[in-house]
């Protein structure tokens, strides 16, 4: 298998802290691979440590095919790294930034390329510190991206982003793939996962505790669709447990049914309440998804 | 040219911050103005209320006659007076005297020479002599010194339109002795401040600019993302020394600029002064490496910085001695190497030899501090 990273045991100990204990990554080339995991789960010092920015206090990496004990200038000049916190100078130009991290690198794209490239043409005379939030990740995706890398690493790049933002930067990602770019995306939000990766790490307490396609992981669950719903009206009436058994959930001032035929869950749940006067509001209708699998595993939500 | 580059993004992040730019480069350029414009009149004595100055008089035959009860009425005057408070101290040597004026207990030494009473004897006469050389001015470069000499020659003046009332056409005549230094320049207040002005500016470049800089691009990841770039710590550390040195060397520029256009001595642009400059910056932005070497966060070492600043800017003799101060002060101003700069600075525009301990105390924080900070680079340097 054409491997572009590849970890055997990677471990990062602190005084009291295990952050990361024994974790084996595999990232081929040209994929978007997704460590998720919620937050303190180990995934940035993951990344980290592949970053060169940290030392591991044990395991083994392999980049671009071969061992290597440090992260030296050879491989830092073919990856790109956006890091969780994008400050850069804040009293320099969007241009001026470019420029400065393009000085850095032996390879490098040119800043009108790239500012293009993130349709950055009206903020390139911008202070980076007037810069709004989707417009900041857009300039740190350009600086990861200065050298032409083979590899880039984006730390929760859309952390705090409106949703407009959010699918905005999706799309830039997107495009960096079909330009054949390998990329290590860490999040907490499984829907980022679900939209970009080709394959998910979900990480836990610095461990792996699954990995694979979305798709893989989310049939492994062997789970249900979720039909979820409000009631009111004649509400003392409604008895769940006489109608759905075990496979109802009272969540929140919801109710949550877990189904493997909907059409006929809710030809019975619209039977039971015209019987009993109840209304059903708010139907909602999903299938599991990587939060369900984080929830499978670890009996906790992944923003919990 | 990853240095370069990096120097030119950390010198523009820097310039256009208005705390840099205003307390490095404005503030000790307006302050030099105020300081000369205010004042350097008052210590020339063009102002201020009831200035000390202390006369020592040295005669070397016993003053009798006519013409001493003419010099004791008028020391009598003087020192009655309300304008200022003269002093006069009789020496039986004129060494004695000439050490007195050097350890600054008198600001000028009358010495009347042998023969004055010649003078005595022929005034009776009424003699064809037309002058007598026959009084020494001694004084230092000091302005309270060059001040006491003005208006003891004006005094003079006034007892030769007296003698010159009595009928006797014989003026008297002084001689002028420069004591201490070997040249004529006189050293006015704005050569006082001038030094105090660069040092001023260097602290703050060492004090903040150098450790809050620092400290403020580990805080704000900026090192943190640098890093992630094949980009070694030691360019990174030269990147950001050469970007302040340039604020520095501005702001330098502007205090010379300003220097120009006030009558500060040409030997500001001597090597020996450019030289001990330079050492000055040296030892100094050693200390705001140490401090570096301490703090995470900007906001806390911003606290401490402006604490040490202070104590160290005002207990320098900076602005004012600091030899009389009471002893749980001044034990600050002992250890302080600024201390010793300033005094370093002011003896090369005394044309005074600089004394070894103006290199050796601030020698001595620079031999302390730079290993410490070298010995915390990892911590400091890179962000594990």
């Amino acid at each position: 298998m054409d491997y572009v990273i590849k970890t055997e045991g990677l471990k990062k100990y602190y005084k009291n802290n295990k952050a990361v204990d024994g974790i084996d990554l595999e990232v081929r080339k040209g994929d978007i691979v997704a460590i998720l995991g919620p937050n303190g789960a180990g995934k940035t010092t993951t990344v980290e440590i592949l970053e060169g920015l940290r030392r591991p206090t044990a395991g083994t990496i392999y980049y671009f095919g071969e061992k290597v004990s440090k992260i030296g200038d050879s491989i830092k000049e073919r990856i790109g790294v956006q890091l969780q916190k994008s400050t850069f100078f804040s009293n320099l130009k969007v241009k001026e930034i470019i420029d400065a991290f393009r000085g850095l690198y032996s390879k490098k794209i040119s800043t009108k390329v790239l500012i293009e490239k993130f349709n950055l043409e009206s903020k390139q005379n911008d202070y980076i510190k007037n810069l709004s939030g989707g417009q900041m990740q857009r300039v740190a995706l350009a600086c990861a991206i200065v050298n032409d890398p083979e590899v880039i690493f984006l730390d929760e790049p859309t952390t705090g982003l409106d949703p407009q933002a959010r699918r905005n930067l999706w799309d830039s990602i997107k495009e960096l793939k079909k330009e054949g770019k390998t990329i290590i995306l860490t999040t907490h939000y499984m829907e980022e996962a679900e939209a970009l990766a080709d394959f998910v790490f979900i990480i836990d307490h610095g461990n792996i505790i699954a990995k694979g396609i979305v798709n893989d992981l989310i049939q492994s669950l062997n789970q249900s669709t979720f039909v979820t719903f409000g009631i009111s009206g004649n509400i003392e009436k409604f008895n769940t447990e006489s109608v759905f058994g075990k496979n109802i959930e009272p969540i929140n001032d919801k109710y949550e049914i877990k189904t493997n035929d909907v059409e006929k869950t809710l030809a019975k749940l619209f039977s039971y309440s015209r019987e009993n006067s109840i209304m059903i509001e708010n139907i909602n209708i999903r299938n599991p998804n990587l939060e369900d699998v984080f929830l499978n595993l670890t009996g906790r939500k992944l923003r919990e | 040219m990853k240095m370069k580059s990096l120097a030119k993004a950390m010198f523009l992040d820097s310039i256009r911050e208005f705390l840099v730019i205003f307390w490095t480069i404005v503030f000790p350029a307006l302050l030099l103005v105020l300081f000369i414009v205010v004042f350097a009149p008052l210590a020339s004595g063009d102002g201020g209320a009831n200035p000390e100055v202390k006369y020592g008089l040295y005669y070397e035959e016993p003053p009798v006659g006519k013409v001493h009860s003419i010099f004791d009425e008028v020391f009598l005057e003087l020192q009655n007076t309300d304008e200022a408070n003269f002093t006069f101290i009789k020496y039986e040597e004129l060494e004695k005297a000439s050490n007195a004026l050097v350890d600054q207990e008198v600001d000028l030494v009358i010495h009347f020479e042998e023969g004055f009473g010649i003078f005595e004897r022929l005034l009776g006469e009424h003699t064809s002599v037309n002058t007598y050389d026959n009084i020494n001015f001694l004084h230092t470069s000091r302005t309270n010194s060059i001040m006491a000499r003005d208006i003891m020659s004006s005094v003079i003046e006034e007892i030769n339109i007296i003698i010159l009332n009595l009928g006797v056409e014989i003026p008297l005549e002084i001689s002028v002795v420069k004591v201490g230094g070997n040249g004529g320049i006189v050293y006015g207040y704005e050569n006082f401040i001038f030094p105090s002005m660069l040092i001023l500016s260097i602290l703050t470049f060492s004090l903040f600019n150098l450790p809050i800089g620092i400290v403020d691009y580990i805080e704000k990841d900026v090192l943190k993302k640098i890093s992630s770039a094949p980009v070694k710590a030691i360019h990174y550390f030269f990147a950001f020394m050469i970007s302040q040195f340039i604020i520095l060397f501005m702001a330098m520029i502007v205090l010379y600029t300003v220097a120009s256009f006030f009558n500060i001595s040409k030997l500001i642009y001597t090597w020996q002064f450019l030289g001990f400059l330079l050492y000055s910056v040296l030892t100094t932005m050693s200390l705001g490496l140490l401090i570096s070497s301490f703090f995470k966060k900007t906001a806390t070492l911003a606290s401490f910085s402006n604490i040490l600043f202070f104590l160290t800017m005002f207990l320098s003799g900076m602005y004012f001695e600091v030899g009389n101060l009471p002893i749980y002060i001044r034990w600050y101003a002992i250890i302080n190497p600024v201390t010793y700069l300033i005094d370093g600075l002011r003896s090369i525009l005394t044309q005074n030899p600089i004394e070894s301990q103006s290199f050796l105390i601030p020698a001595l924080w620079f031999l302390i501090s730079l290993p410490i900070f070298i010995m915390n680079q990892r911590k400091v340097l890179r962000y594990e």
